[in-house]
């Protein structure tokens, strides 16, 4: 996402309470707001849940967007108090099954993960060109095949390859810079 | 930071989420989001306003039909009496008393300026006076006008005679045999077998009204009169065997009470008769 583009969009939300902005605005940020809402909630349904509500917020705060600095920031922190209000929420209320609570329960390797450390990642991702990002999600996160990956883009298991490398590269670039 | 441990972590983070697909996907998202926001309020504002109009339709078309319906129904109802006398008021506010055993059809709404009814058995009419509704009863072959009055007719299937008995105003018979205006206190009588249609000025009023009241009243009338009047009132057939019986006058009133074993033992005992039953016929017979 780039930062001009979506502040154009949220000043004609937020000003001509144009709702063709809000829409390019949730498309160019609804996948990113899904991933950060699931890395505190791990459930695909609550993610859902709680990004739309923001995105109901932003559209009912449309008149005061324009105030904010760092929009990246500001955004996941808005996902990050969402979903930890919807945690305590439905601990409180929800159907509180053990099931439920046990997904809250965050695995070794997750915990050595930052929530900086997973900011920086989602930014990351998103500065990824599309075809780039959609590769490297189906291999490493949907764990799918080369071949099958392949199969879905509709490109070669060489370029499958060339444009997951070309991810890993460019994400190490943006995570750890300091390496450079 | 060496590589492999740089991609450790990538790969790290690349489980530690996930991203939207199938039904969380941001086509699917984006409904539901459509759906929370203002477009949502206007839809839903639509619906109940949609609502409302398709329940004011419904209502209109429901008034619409219930009206078309009470205007148009001209579904004829039909009052029927077993042993027992019955008051009915008609669309018109008209009042009628079926006596027993009788039955009387009306329209549930008169139109058309016509008031039609038929009766079969007896009933006396007290019809509300309106010249532009011409009242209109059909009983058996005869067929009675009225304007607005006050008369009783006798027209039990079994009986073979139509007697109309006016009591107040003034009605026109019409029969196959022609037509007989009538004044207070006179009766048309049609028979069915002869075709005979004639006038015969009637008995005093309480005694053709009485069963009304409940009472057989029989003011010196002969038992052929009598069996027929027994008969229609108890729903029997009543055969009087001989001539000289039938034209023997008696004049006797019971009040209803009496059952009719009881009604013919007594009228036996001022007659010179006796009765008996066959097939649920009653026999009159002369000693």
């Amino acid at each position: 996402m780039t930062e001009q583009q979506i502040r154009r969009y949220l000043r004609q939300i937020g000003q001509e309470h144009s709702q063709t902005a809000l829409r390019n605005f949730f498309e160019m940020c609804y996948d990113r707001f899904f991933r950060i809402a699931y890395f505190f909630l791990h459930r695909e349904d609550w993610a859902q849940e709680v990004v739309i509500d923001v995105f109901f917020k932003v559209w009912e705060r449309r008149l005061t967007l324009s105030h904010i600095q760092n929009l990246e920031d500001y955004f996941f922190i808005m996902l990050k108090n969402a979903s930890l209000d919807f945690l305590s929420r439905e601990e409180k209320y929800g159907e509180g099954g053990n099931a439920e609570m046990r997904s809250l329960e965050q695995s070794p390797e997750e915990k050595m993960i930052s929530e900086e450390l997973f900011s920086a990642y989602v930014k990351a991702l998103d500065r990824l060109p599309d075809r780039c990002r959609a590769v490297f999600i189906l291999v490493r996160e949907e764990k799918k095949s080369y071949s099958e990956v392949a199969g879905q883009l509709g490109i070669s298991v060489k370029t499958v390859d060339a444009q997951l490398q070309k991810a890993q590269n460019r994400l190490k670039e943006m995570l750890f810079p300091e390496n450079d | 930071m060496e590589s492999d441990n740089m991609k450790e972590i990538i790969d790290r983070l690349a489980t530690s989420t996930r991203s939207p697909r199938g039904k969380y996907a941001a086509k699917e998202s984006w409904k539901l989001l459509e759906q929370r926001i203002h477009p949502h309020v206007a839809k839903r504002r639509m619906r109940i306003r949609m609502a409302l109009s398709v329940a004011a339709s419904l209502l209109l078309l429901f008034v619409g039909y219930s009206v078309a319906r009470y205007m148009y129904d001209t579904s004829v109802q039909t009052v029927s009496t077993q042993a027992g006398v019955l008051e009915i008021t008609l669309p018109d506010s008209s009042k009628v008393m079926l006596n027993r055993y009788s039955s009387l059809s009306y329209p549930r709404r008169f139109r058309k300026k016509q008031r039609n009814v038929s009766l079969s058995g007896e009933a006396y009419f007290e019809v509300e006076k309106n010249p532009e509704y011409p009242f209109v009863l059909n009983a058996g072959s005869v067929s009675v006008k009225v304007l607005g009055t006050h008369f009783n007719v006798e027209s039990y299937p079994g009986d073979g005679i139509v007697r109309t008995t006016l009591l107040e105003g003034s009605v026109s018979v019409e029969s196959p045999s022609g037509n007989l205006l009538l004044v207070p206190n006179e009766s048309a009588v049609f028979n069915n077998q002869t075709g005979a249609f004639r006038r015969e000025t009637v008995e005093p009023e309480e005694e053709v009204m009485a069963w009304r009241t409940g009472k057989l009243v029989f003011n010196n009338l002969p038992l052929g009169e009598i069996a027929r009047r027994l008969g229609n009132a108890f729903h029997v057939k009543i055969e009087v065997k001989s001539e000289a019986l039938e034209e023997f006058r008696i004049r006797a009133e019971f009040s209803r009470g009496e059952s009719l074993t009881e009604i013919l033992r007594m009228l036996s005992k001022s007659g010179n008769f006796y009765c008996t039953q066959e097939k649920g016929v009653i026999v009159i017979w002369e000693k």
